[in-house]
């Protein structure tokens, strides 16, 4: 056996490699024994509770979820097909307005200058470049080696179409081309804007790796051109959102065929989970050999294609309005009010909201916060009447209480009317008008939001209800750290709340209580999948370990009961029920009258049939 | 050390605004924000309100600090501009033993007409003979010639040939990114406890290697059964488990090599099969048995691996210091890398194994 210090590193390979992971064990034993001094009681709970959870998370990465293959090949390629017309789509625009022109001819004025040649002799395509003679092109390359080679990047670069996952060449069409005098990208392509623009787009710019603030054309950066973009075809942002909105739409479709195409282990998704987000959020990701991808990334029309295995079924528990209660909670333990507790448990918060901000409709008699207060959640056919209402078209096809969920979930985390009308293409003066009403009724929200600033710029940290401590490193005077800070309690009490649930349910699975697989943590909802027979066991007891009731106590002493209910689905596969979905997730009421219609063929039958 | 020689120097990058009006490094913005930070770090006592004082004033606060405060370049570049005193011409580069910096759009040559300002910061130092330098930023870095990329370089001790230096983010970096201001303060307090003695200070480490099947159960029935914790870390290439280390204390630790790239070749550890079957089967032990107790980093990544590709099931974990990094400070990073530098009197280790093995863990 080799003996190595540390103060005398080897130098051949096998040494250097034992010296490299030895130092690894070695400072992981140290960092452990530092980071033990440095975690106060309330930290070590937190980091004893997250402990507990990783089982679960490694036992959900185990287990997985089948693909329906088949599936998953037909959505490729509609999503291939959607993402090839949105390029040509681009590729056209980018012709029509002479992009491509406009580029080659600069680059051939730029050469015939270096050439000291005539620009008319010069080719505008690489393919015109190809058909010259050779001994023309010798003798150009000879002339000016440097500016040949950029004259043929040029060509080659601008004879190609638009390629929309390209940050470079987005960031020339909009930064540049349709961009204004003053960008910093023009400075760098050596070329002067297309129209020298007043009224152009002007970079938006974020930190790079390297800490460096630099152009960027990602999709908070388009959705900025998209909003920049006035009515007025002499401003550039009129032109550019066109572009903006085909390569948003193509890197949605990216990041789809990106979990379409995620690598499968014997065809389940599996992928990693971890508590690693700063509000405690499970954030997921390619598992430690590379397979699934990020779990919480699936949109609605991908869901389909996780399914069960002959015989199984599936279930999903979404916990309802979460983040809206856990406000709710937060501010009667901090001030005992009990305004916006009531209404998230009214039955419908969002409807309620309407009915306080429109008052003149025809809403249900008593459907008011007073009756609320005296008598508890409003009866069900009340709750119907007034979603009835609620949900009648209103403004640019949006309903009253589609708007009144975006308007009040932006109002609780600090949305000032400006952004909350850019973000969901709501007027401002509308906005104002229902901040002007929600404020002053729900008070204590106004109030909870100065607690939270006060916190952060007196002691830099929070302590959520459940004990979880985060400091701030932002600065305290920040919009941004601010908005942030206010997120941060009812988020992470949110993810505390399921992480509890799903550590619940993962021992009960341990101790054979619940007959039953765990598979996803999406958000704020847990899967699980069981043996078709053992459904009326199975779901009863994942929804008692899912509505965990805590009693709160206001600062005057009064207790309440406080719980989340939670909505269950079932189904075969994690789609939605739809005509050509029948085996998609419906509704829970008890009993299921389906039967399963498709069963998708395993991993090796699929596979024979391709190679055969 | 000389008998008047201070035990701490920092140095900036080039003055701004403010400090060309007083002739005097750190009155501004960035000055203000060093003053407040290291006096968090507990470098003095002084209070300094939140919002900007002037920079007379804040002259006057430094007058009573301990330590100097040192720029690479004493002049002001048009626009506050560092890359104005360099040239990405060769030809037109000082003669200076300094590699180029490495800055957004490639590498950079100092301009030969600045060198002396180099020469008058090395002289300065060699002057000073401090215990420690902190070199704030990736300009000070470069001009120590440590390189540039301060996100590798910070917070990890190195010998320059003007003494050891501690980099941390230049305070300008940190008012564009406040973010970064915590490391940065993480920094400093290393900084305090560096500046004590002039010597690079690092604890000797005993790594076992290169076993036979008989040294690993001796190792542990000496040291690993009777450890109250042991720390695992797993190492992988070509999806495949490469080599496992154990550590029994911060001191001493064992290596278990399977394969190693060797000229480019991948070799075999174990002699046959059999062996690297006992030798697995010594693994299995070690994660399977009820103690002691083990600690990972990257709960997620160590037990999966060894989980799907050797079907061992780690039942004893007790710690995981990427868990208890994120409960300690969630805004903080989670690598060993990072969490070495702010605990560790250690020099920078994560750069061995890039020349050996590329697909890492």
């Amino acid at each position: 056996m080799r003996i190595i210090t540390t103060n005398a590193p080897p130098s051949d390979p096998l040494g250097k490699l034992a010296l490299y992971s030895g130092m690894d064990c070695l400072a992981l034993y140290e960092i452990n024994t530092a980071l033990d001094a440095e975690l106060m009681l309330a930290k070590r709970n937190t980091y004893e509770f997250e402990m507990d959870l990783q089982a679960a998370l490694l036992e959900m990465s185990f287990n997985g979820c089948p693909v329906d293959l088949a599936r998953r090949q037909m959505l490729s390629e509609q999503y291939n097909k959607k993402r090839k017309l949105f390029g040509n789509y681009l590729h056209q625009m980018c012709e029509a307005v002479g992009y491509y022109d406009f580029y080659k001819s600069h680059a051939r004025k730029k050469y015939a200058v270096a050439l000291e040649e005539d620009e008319e002799l010069l080719p505008l395509s690489w393919k015109g470049w190809l058909d010259l003679p050779l001994a023309t092109r010798k003798e150009w390359k000879k002339k000016d080696p440097t500016a040949t080679v950029v004259f043929q990047k040029a060509l080659k670069t601008f004879d190609a179409p638009f390629n929309a996952d390209s940050p470079a060449q987005k960031i020339q069409l909009f930064y540049h081309f349709f961009g204004h005098s003053g960008n910093a990208i023009s400075i760098a392509l050596g070329l002067p804007t297309y129209h020298n623009r007043t009224r152009g787009i002007t970079e938006h710019k974020t930190r790079n790796s390297n800490n460096v603030f630099t152009p960027s054309v990602d999709k908070e950066a388009l959705d900025k051109i998209l909003q920049q973009a006035e009515d007025d075809p002499r401003d550039a942002a009129y032109w550019a959102t066109l572009f903006a909105s085909c390569c948003l739409a193509i890197t949605e479709l990216t990041k789809d065929l990106g979990f379409l195409k995620c690598s499968l282990e014997n065809g389940y998704f599996r992928s990693k989970y971890g508590a690693v987000l700063k509000t405690g959020r499970l954030n997921s990701g390619k598992n430690a050999q590379g397979y699934g991808s990020n779990a919480q990334n699936i949109t609605p029309s991908l869901r389909s294609i996780l399914t069960t295995p002959a015989g199984w079924k599936l279930a999903t528990f979404d916990y309802e309005q979460i983040e809206s209660r856990c406000v709710g909670a937060i501010c009667f333990l901090l001030f005992g009010a009990t305004t916006y507790l009531n209404a998230t448990e009214s039955g419908d918060l969002h409807s309620l909201a309407c009915s306080l901000i429109w008052p003149a409709l025809p809403w249900p008699e008593n459907f008011n916060l007073r009756w609320l207060e005296q008598h508890g959640p409003f009866p069900e056919e009340m709750v119907l009447a007034a979603r009835k209402i609620a949900e009648e078209p209103f403004y640019r096809k949006k309903s009253r209480r589609a708007i009144s969920k975006v308007l009040g979930h932006g109002s609780n985390y600090l949305g000032k009317p400006t952004h909350l009308a850019k973000q969901t293409h709501i007027e401002t003066q509308l906005v104002e008008r229902y901040q002007q009403v929600y404020f002053p009724v729900f008070s204590e929200i106004p109030k909870w939001h100065a607690w939270v600033i006060e916190q952060i710029q007196t002691r830099g940290e929070l302590t959520t209800p459940f004990g979880r401590v985060r400091q701030f490193f932002g600065r305290p005077s920040d919009d941004a750290t601010i908005r942030e800070a206010v997120a941060h309690s009812p988020q992470s009490m949110a993810a505390d709340y399921t992480n509890t649930a799903l550590l619940s349910i993962h021992k009960a699975i341990l101790a054979g209580e619940i007959p039953a697989k765990l598979f996803l943590q999406k958000h704020d909802e847990i899967g699980v999948r069981y043996k078709e027979r053992e459904e009326a066991i199975v779901i009863p007891l994942i929804r008692n370990h899912m509505v965990q009731t805590i009693k709160l106590s206001s600062p005057s002493g009064v207790t309440r009961n406080w719980h989340i209910p939670v909505d269950t689905q079932h189904g075969w596969n994690l789609g939605q029920w739809a005509k050509d979905n029948p085996d998609g997730l419906i509704k829970y009421r008890g009993v299921d009258k389906r039967s399963r219609q498709v069963i998708p063929p395993s991993a090796m039958e699929t596979a024979r049939k391709l190679i055969f | 050390m000389t008998a008047t020689s201070p035990q701490l120097v920092f140095i900036g990058e080039a003055w701004g605004e403010h400090e060309e009006l007083l002739n005097t490094p750190f009155v501004g913005p960035s000055g203000q924000e060093l003053y407040r930070m290291i006096g968090q770090a507990g470098l003095h006592d002084k209070t300094l309100p939140a919002y900007s004082i002037s920079p007379l004033m804040m002259r006057n606060k430094w007058k009573t600090f301990p330590y100097p405060r040192l720029n690479v370049f004493n002049l002001r570049p048009p626009d506050n501009e560092v890359l104005y005193f360099y040239t990405k011409n060769k030809e037109e580069a000082a003669d200076i033993e300094l590699t180029a910096l490495k800055a957004k759009a490639g590498l950079f040559y100092l301009k030969a007409e600045y060198a002396d300002h180099v020469r008058q910061l090395h002289e300065e130092l060699r002057k000073y003979k401090p215990n420690l330098i902190v070199p704030l930023g990736a300009t000070a870095c470069w001009a120590l010639g440590l390189g540039s990329e301060i996100r590798k370089l910070r917070g990890f001790v190195r010998q320059t040939p003007w003494g050891k230096a501690l980099p941390t983010w230049h305070p300008a970096a940190i008012l564009r990114h406040w973010p970064s201001r915590g490391t940065a303060v993480l920094d400093l307090i290393k900084a305090a406890r560096e500046m004590q003695f002039p010597e690079i200070r690092v604890p000797e480490r005993y790594i076992l290697t290169e076993p036979s099947v008989e040294d690993l159960w001796a190792w542990w029935d000496a040291h690993g059964k009777t450890s109250p914790l042991l720390a695992l870390d797993i190492e992988t290439a070509n999806g495949q488990i490469s080599e496992i280390s154990f550590a029994s204390d911060a001191n001493n630790a064992i290596h278990i090599p399977f394969f190693w790239k060797d000229s480019g070749r991948y070799k075999q550890y174990w002699p046959n099969s059999a062996t690297e079957e006992e030798a697995w089967k010594f693994v299995k032990h070690v994660c399977e048995c009820t103690t002691p107790k083990l600690v990972q980093n990257g709960i997620q990544f160590d037990c999966y691996w060894l989980a799907k590709v050797m079907n061992i099931v780690v039942r004893n974990v007790k710690e995981d210091t990427m868990v208890k990094a994120h409960c300690w400070q969630p805004e903080f990073e989670k690598s060993l890398s990072f969490l070495g530098s702010v605990f560790l009197d250690e020099m920078s280790w994560k750069g061995i194994r890039k020349d050996t093995m590329k697909d890492d863990s």
